[in-house]
This record gives structure tokens, C-alpha cells and sequence, in this order.
């Protein structure tokens, strides 16, 4: 056990070392940033439903050996995306043997930062950290100041890559508590279309990782990406993750988001307007069970006009685990014309559980058209006694309501392998929840 | 009436209720510290433990930080340059009846159309007068008395229904509970005192009107309705004051005890002064409301109009305790220049079977920002509980900004909880459709606002939904075009 403040003197201590990217601009403005950043308490606003001090009282700070991992496992997790480009990283160190994305690599979209071209560093220097403002992401500022590789994901101009681009991080049991950082940025040039899945997994138990990551996204004008994100690791890892996106005009960003709750699951999803009508659409499902903690932080900056947002998020929370959600819709005086709308719908399933939602519209123009709508509830009567009344048992009319209510959002994913692996993972997670075994042993 | 008249009409009109009256004042020196306190309490003539009470909130204040968590950036109050009492001057120990306050104060009121003698085209509606620091007369007292009813300034209530006031006074709010509400507890000079016996249903409405005058003080005034079991009381409350150019501090505590099967419906039109065009002087405003449900099948039910005051900053809430029992709260607040609103409700859940509903309407014109910051909580016991949340913003001008900040925490699976809130600007089909029609633009806004504060004005006594019409009008003055 070690105090939050020997926690960070440490993790500055760590950052402050050599780095082997000396070309990089990011890291010394993050130290910077984390240096004066104070890390959250029960009293940062921000942080307020979720506690982070048993997080800095565990001493993680070294970076998660490479373990030899189970390779028949490892592939086990993996959707059947057969054309897809794979890159697979375990414990945030890129594993060759498990990806496959020798193609786009050849061709300069996939690099990692350590292998870089010059007109890459120049690239990497110029869009690193302008989606992200690491004074108010702690653990980003910190991620970014330990800057040791990371991925870039380079669309070019005016083409439509093929084939989605997959992105694996995956844990592996350790045996003692260690961190593992990673990034990836993405930069779509104008015009350039692109499908990125990224799916956080895990192999073993006792996952003794923190997992520090950061996406960060900048779409230049009339760039389109598909975004499919999982977050379907073993529970007792700790993980925190900051998403980027700047969007300039015209481009269009659209996010299918799964996430399983964990000892510690922490999603900041954050989205700058810097364009005129730029569009983004945000669906997502978060689920937790046991002890589980989730928390999820939109931050919608609306800051240029013509541009709309739409947002919608369920929740599924039983057990005694606790689920947060904090959607926020910011509209800047000069973003006239903004239509946002957002959105958020959640189960309550168990006496024990808890679910914070705070919906917030923050407006300083007057043309526009905002809404936010939020509803915690339980399965219908109605709907309970339709399905009774056709002869179907009480526990499997309630657990199929369930699957009915998180599938609205799998059934959103634009990609069918995608589809069958959330149903996959969605199907071990409700497995041992009480409600739904019944219907899922059948 | 000319149609040039009646646009002159329009734009003459503005704060009315924005004169100074003369009248010579007894007015404690600025500054604050025990001593004061002691003489606060000296000129109520207390009994001790009121003193020590006052004492032990005062020293719990400066323990304590200025809340700076809201949405309003605003210049310091410097808490030494106020001072804590003021009132009329009179020639004896007080006034006894009506009869006796200076004419120069009734005339004040009589300005202002708040009836104090009982006759007036409001009869019908008792009503308490503060005037600065003291209470300076209350109309009824002999027929509420007839119903058993106790309605008086909270100075009297002290000496005369001591048990009363120790047994509630504190119990929904505590001393300690905000910065602004341990600055009352300390100071408090005045305010009204309701007690409402069992099964009794008050046989008037009550009403309390505040009125600031003098310059450079404070208004703290507590108010304390306790409904006791099988009761029913309507209270009206109604602020004005002067036109200045200094900042004026307004910190009241409200506190209602609804007891089993009681109702208390609470009805607010705020209208302190909101400071000039270029958000020049105005009151600030930061009260503290909360009513406690503590009975079964207890109600009660908060109104506002809150269109005055350069700041305003006020959460009145309801806290539901006993089982099946029902909260409400209807707001409206309009923001124009450069006030600013933070305004919104807190519905606690503790008991089985509770239900809340909330029904905010805030509309932003000028410079102003207008936030609705709402807690609904569902305690881990509170089976069955059921929140419906409503939360619209209407926007006027394109400087203005209106904001939603509800947090919403259940810990109950029972629960249904639902929040809905939308921002828009005055629809320009809705206003073309009236220009069609020969209605021209101002009067066309000041429809459809009417229109969409209609759920919470039905919500009002009648006397008090005319004038709160007519208060947007003139607080809309200058909005469009």
C-alpha cells in the first residue's frame, strides 16, 4: 500500500525518464500538465461517483512484463474478421506472432511511433494531443508523459480502406500488479473512410493489470469513421480510458460502444466540434454486475455551427455494482444552428446496485435545438404479463426483456462478425446473472 | 388606446416596484461578529437559548467556505460591510396594531398593492409585512386565531410559542447545513411563523411580503409553516426592492414540516431588484427552502416565479420521509441583462411508496445565464418510488446561455425515475404565425412565453398567476428586436 501522493511522485519519477522517442513534442507538455494536475478525490466534480484511491494506493508503476501468452487463447477472443488488418498488443507491448497487418504497414497506414518516417514524426507531431486537453484528463496527461510507442493509424486522402482495421489489446494474468499504457492515433485525411474495431480483452484470471489507455481521433474534412468499440476484459483488471475525437468540417464520426464493468472501468469520451457541420452519433451499452464498477463521461463540445450530435446509451446494472453515466452537451455562443440530442435508458435490476445518471446541457447560443432525456426503471409489467400470458415462464419472459434491451444496441453494429463475438461475450457475462441463466442454458 | 401608445406604454415600463421610501431607520452599524448578534437578539427581547443557538450558528459559519460550486461568477460580498438589521424608526416600543406603523411604510405597501388593512380588493389573503429587519404588521391574526391558527412574525412566535419554535425551528434545515444558511441562522431578524393544528384547513390563504429599503443591509429572513396532522395550508410569498446601484444581500431560510396527511403548498414571485440594463446593482439572492415530509401521506408543494434579483441562487427542496408521500416543484425563472439564475430542487427519497415531480421552465434573455441544477435521490428503503422530471429552457436573444445540470442517484430497484429536458429559441413559425395575425413581435413573445410557462402558472392562486404574467412582460422589456 502506498499513499496517493507517493503514487504520483512515483509515476513522476517513472515519466521523467529517457525516452527513446526524443522526437516527440506531447510528452513534456503532459509532464507538465500531470505534474500540476491534481489527482481526483471524492471531491473533483468530475470524479464525484467514483473513488479512486484504492487505484493510487496499489503500487502498479512498473511497466506489465511480456509475458509468453497462451496463443490458442489469445486467438480464441478474436472475431472472425478474416480480411481485417490485426494488430494485437499484450499487455501494451505489440505482439507480431497474434497480428497481422503486414499490408497496411507496407503501405504507411499502420506505423508504430519507434518505426516512424520522418514525414510520420512530422505527422505524429502535428495531430498528437490537439483532440485532448491533458489539464483536465489526469491519467491521459499521465499517459501521454510516458510516451514509450504507440500506434498511428494514417488514412489516406479520398480512399476507402476495404478491409476494417482491428485493433487487440489484451491482458494476460500477472502475477504481480504492474500498468501497461497504450495509445493510437488516428488520423483520417480529407475524404478518407475508414472502420476501426478496438477490443479490449483479456486472457487468464486474476488480472492483476491497470490499464491506461488513450484513442485519440482527428478527422479531417469529409472524413467518415466507423468506430466499434468492446471492453469486455476480466473483472478484477482496472481500466481507464480516454477517447479523443476532433472533428473538422464535414467530416462524420459514429461510435458502437460495448462495455462490462470491472474492479475499476473508468470511459471518457470526449468529442470537439472544429468544424461546420461535422456530424457524430454515439451508441453505446454498459453493463455491470457483481461488484463491478462503471463510469461514463461524454463531453460533447459543440464549438463550430451546423454541426449535430446524437447520443444514446443504455444501461444495464444488477447485483451490487454501481454504473455512472455523465453525458455532456456543451454549445458554444458561436455554434448556432447545433441540432444534440442525447439520450440515456437504464435497467435497474437489484436492490443493491446502484446507477448515478447526470445528464447536462450547458447552451450559449440560441439556435439550436438540444434535448437530453434520462430513465431508470425496471422490466415492463406489461410486458412481463404479455409473454405469461402466452404460456412462457416468469424467469425466462424477464431474462428475455433483458437480452431484448441490450440487443436494440448490438443489433446497431454495422458489422456482422462483430455482431455474433458481443453476442458471444454478452452471453458469458449474463451467465452467471441470475435473472438470465434460465434463458441462457436452453 | 393608440397603437402608438400602447408601444410607449410597452417601453416605459420597467422595474416598478424600484423606489426608496423615506422613513427614518434604527440601523445597526456594518460589520458582523458576536456582539452584533447579541444585540440582534437583545432588540427581539430573547429568551437565551435563542441566543445560543444564534452563537453556536454563527461559530459554525466561520468555519465555513463560500459555496462556489454554481454556475454564477460574481464579485465577492464582503460580509463586514452589511449591516445585519435595520428598521423603522418608531416613537414607542414598536407598534401595537396597524393603526400605529408609520404612515410613511403603509404607504409603501399600499404602493406596492399588498393590502394591509383588511378590506382591500386582495381580502381575503392575510398577510405579514417585513419591512427591512422587522415584521411591521399581520392582518387576520383575530380570525385565523378563531381557526386555531398561529400566524405571526417569528420574533413573536419566540417569545410566545416557545415550544413550538424550539421543537422545528432547525429540524429541516440545521444550522450548519450551507454557508449562506449558518449566516441566517445567526442573524435571522425576522420572518414568518405558521402553525397550522390538526385537521385543520386554514381558512384564508397567507401571505408574507418582504420588502428591502435601506441601503447597504442584509434581509435574513427565516420562515417556519409547520402543518401539523390532517392539515392544509396555502402560503404566498412576495419580495421587492429599491432601485440601487450597490449590491444588496438577500440569504432567508425556509423550513416547512408537513406532518401525517398534511399539505403545504408554498407559492413564491420573486422580484427583488435585478440591477440595471448593464447589470448594474440588483439583490443577491441565495436562499435555502426545504420542506420535510416527515408524516405518511404528507404533501408539499413548492411554486416559483422567480424573475427578479441580479443572482439567484436557490434550491427549494422536499425531503420524503414518510411513506406515500408526495413532493412537487414548478419553477419559472426568467433571466434578462445580466442576472443570473442557478435554480432547481432536490426531491430525497427515504420513504415507501414517495413520488416527486418536477416541472422547470427557465427562459434566458440579454446576457443572462440561467441554470436548473436538480438531485433526485432514491434511498436504498424507498420501495416504489417514482420521479418524473421536466425540464425546459427557452431561449431569447443569442448572448444569453441556458443550462441543465440534473444528477440523478437511485440506490432502489423499485424506482422509476424519468428526466426530460429540451432547449430551444421562441419558435420563428410560432412568430410569424402571430405577426400574421396583426400581433406584433413583442407582444407575440410575451404570448408564447405565457404559453410556455402555462403548466406552472396553473399551479398558482389566482391573484398571484395574474401578476406573474405581468411581471414576465415587464422583466421581458426589451428582449426582442
Amino acid at each position: 500500500m502506498i499513499s496517493p501522493n507517493d503514487w504520483k511522485q512515483q509515476a513522476q519519477a517513472q515519466t521523467g525518464q529517457e525516452h527513446s522517442l526524443h522526437w516527440l513534442l506531447q510528452p513534456a507538455i503532459a509532464q507538465a500538465a500531470f505534474r500540476a494536475a491534481e489527482l481526483p478525490t471524492r471531491k473533483t466534480e468530475r470524479w464525484k461517483y467514483t473513488p479512486v484511491t484504492a487505484l493510487l494506493q496499489q503500487d502498479f508503476l512498473q511497466p506489465a512484463a511480456v509475458d509468453s501468452i497462451d496463443e490458442a487463447r489469445a486467438r480464441d477472443c478474436f472475431a472472425d474478421l478474416p480480411n481485417a488488418s490485426r494488430i494485437v498488443l499484450v499487455n501494451g507491448q505489440l505482439n507480431r506472432a497474434l497480428s497481422d497487418f503486414s499490408d497496411l504497414e507496407n503501405q504507411g497506414v499502420i506505423t508504430l511511433f519507434s518505426s516512424a518516417s520522418p514525414e510520420q514524426r512530422e505527422l505524429i507531431n502535428m495531430h498528437l494531443g490537439t483532440a485532448l486537453n491533458p489539464d483536465k484528463h489526469p491519467f491521459a496527461a499521465l499517459n501521454y508523459s510516458n510516451l514509450q510507442d504507440g500506434l498511428l493509424l494514417h488514412a489516406p486522402a479520398l480512399q476507402k480502406l476495404a478491409q476494417p482495421v482491428y485493433v487487440v489489446y489484451l491482458g494476460s494474468a500477472l502475477a504481480t500488479p504492474a500498468w501497461a499504457q497504450t495509445r493510437l492515433l488516428v488520423v483520417a485525411e480529407p475524404g478518407a473512410e475508414l472502420q476501426l474495431i478496438e477490443q479490449f480483452d483479456s486472457v487468464g484470471e486474476q488480472n492483476n493489470l491497470f490499464h491506461n489507455h488513450v484513442t485519440e481521433i482527428v478527422l479531417q474534412p469529409n472524413a467518415r469513421l466507423q468506430h466499434i468499440r468492446l471492453q469486455v476484459e476480466q473483472e478484477a483488471l482496472r481500466h481507464i480510458n480516454g477517447l479523443h475525437v476532433k472533428l473538422t468540417r464535414d467530416s462524420h464520426y459514429e461510435q458502437h460502444g460495448i462495455a462490462f464493468g470491472s474492479q475499476l472501468k473508468r470511459n471518457d469520451i470526449n468529442v470537439n466540434f472544429a468544424g461546420e457541420n461535422a456530424a457524430c452519433v454515439l451508441n453505446g451499452v454498459f453493463l455491470s454486475k457483481h461488484r463491478q464498477h462503471i463510469d461514463n463521461h461524454l463531453n460533447l463540445e459543440h464549438a463550430t455551427p451546423l454541426c449535430t450530435s446524437n447520443t444514446a446509451f443504455k444501461g444495464f446494472v444488477t447485483d451490487e455494482s454501481r454504473a455512472i453515466f455523465n453525458g455532456r452537451i456543451h454549445i458554444h455562443p458561436q455554434a448556432q444552428k447545433t441540432e444534440a440530442h442525447l439520450n440515456n435508458r437504464n435497467l435497474l435490476l437489484s436492490k443493491k446496485a446502484e446507477l448515478d445518471t447526470k445528464p447536462e446541457l450547458e447552451i450559449y447560443a440560441d439556435d439550436v435545438k438540444c434535448s437530453h432525456g434520462a430513465s431508470i426503471g425496471q422490466l415492463d409489467e406489461k410486458s412481463l404479463f404479455y409473454f405469461q400470458s402466452r404460456g412462457i415462464d416468469k424467469a425466462s419472459a424477464e431474462a428475455m426483456l433483458c437480452l431484448g434491451f441490450v440487443n436494440e444496441k448490438v443489433e446497431q453494429i454495422p458489422s456482422e462478425p462483430m455482431q455474433l463475438l458481443a453476442q458471444h461475450k454478452l452471453g458469458q457475462f449474463f451467465n452467471d446473472v441470475e435473472k438470465l441463466k434460465t434463458l441462457w442454458s436452453l | 388606446m393608440s397603437k402608438g401608445n400602447e408601444i410607449d406604454d410597452l417601453i416605459s415600463r420597467e422595474y416598478e416596484a424600484g423606489f426608496v421610501t423615506q422613513v427614518e431607520s434604527d440601523t445597526l452599524p456594518p460589520g458582523l461578529n458576536e456582539e452584533v448578534i447579541r444585540i440582534i437578539s437583545g432588540k427581539k427581547n430573547e429568551p437565551e437559548w435563542m441566543l445560543e443557538w444564534r452563537l453556536e450558528a454563527y461559530r459554525k459559519w466561520q468555519q465555513m467556505d463560500i459555496p462556489r460550486w454554481a454556475q454564477m461568477p460574481h464579485p465577492e460580498v464582503d460580509f463586514n460591510a452589511i449591516s445585519y438589521y435595520s428598521s423603522p424608526k418608531s416613537k414607542k416600543n414598536g407598534p401595537k396594531s396597524l393603526d400605529e406603523v408609520d404612515p410613511e411604510v403603509l404607504a409603501t405597501f399600499e404602493k406596492l398593492g399588498i393590502p394591509l388593512h383588511e378590506r382591500g380588493k386582495l381580502a381575503g389573503v392575510a398577510v405579514d409585512a417585513v419591512f427591512d429587519s422587522v415584521s411591521i404588521g399581520t392582518t387576520y391574526k383575530e380570525e385565523l386565531a378563531k381557526a386555531g391558527v398561529i400566524f405571526c412574525p417569528i420574533s413573536e412566535a419566540i417569545k410566545d410559542h416557545p415550544e413550538l419554535v424550539r421543537k422545528y425551528l432547525g429540524s429541516v434545515v440545521p444550522q450548519q447545513d450551507n454557508f449562506y444558511a449558518a449566516l441566517n441562522s445567526a442573524v435571522f431578524s425576522d420572518g414568518s411563523f405558521v402553525y397550522i393544528p390538526k385537521n385543520t384547513r386554514c381558512p384564508m390563504e397567507l401571505s408574507t411580503y418582504f420588502r428591502i429599503n435601506e441601503l447597504n443591509t442584509g434581509q435574513f429572513e427565516r420562515t417556519l409553516i409547520v402543518a401539523d396532522e390532517g392539515s392544509h395550508v396555502s402560503y404566498l410569498e412576495g419580495c421587492t426592492a429599491p432601485m440601487r446601484d450597490e449590491n444588496q444581500l438577500h440569504a432567508a431560510v425556509v423550513e416547512l414540516v408537513a406532518l401525517g396527511d398534511a399539505q403545504i403548498k408554498y407559492s413564491t414571485v420573486q422580484n427583488w431588484y435585478p440591477g440595471d440594463a448593464n447589470g448594474k446593482g440588483g439583490i443577491y439572492n441565495f436562499v435555502t427552502k426545504r420542506g420535510l415530509c416527515a408524516g405518511v401521506n404528507s404533501k408539499i408543494s413548492w411554486t416559483q416565479v422567480e424573475t427578479g434579483s441580479a443572482i439567484t441562487w436557490k434550491y427549494p427542496s422536499v425531503v420524503l420521509r414518510g411513506d406515500n408521500s408526495v413532493g412537487e416543484f414548478y419553477s419559472v425563472a426568467l433571466t434578462n441583462n445580466f442576472q443570473q439564475a442557478d435554480t432547481g430542487t432536490k426531491m430525497i427519497h427515504l420513504g415507501k411508496n414517495t413520488k416527486s415531480t418536477i416541472v422547470s421552465k427557465g427562459i434566458s434573455a440579454g446576457r443572462s445565464q440561467n441554470s436548473y441544477r436538480g438531485l433526485v435521490r432514491i434511498s436504498p428503503r424507498a420501495d416504489n418510488a417514482r420521479n418524473h422530471t421536466q425540464c425546459d429552457s427557452l431561449l431569447i436573444g443569442d448572448r444569453c446561455g441556458a443550462h441543465t445540470f440534473p444528477y440523478i442517484e437511485a440506490k432502489n430497484s423499485d424506482s422509476i425515475i424519468e428526466h426530460e429536458a429540451t432547449t430551444s429559441k421562441v419558435s420563428d413559425d410560432q412568430l410569424f404565425l402571430c405577426r400574421q395575425r396583426g400581433i406584433d413581435e413583442e407582444k407575440a413573445v410575451s404570448m408564447i412565453v405565457n404559453g410556455f410557462c402555462k403548466e406552472v402558472f396553473k399551479e398558482l392562486p389566482m391573484e398571484f398567476a395574474v401578476e406573474a404574467g405581468k411581471l414576465l412582460e415587464v422583466s421581458l422589456e426589451g428582449a426582442v428586436g
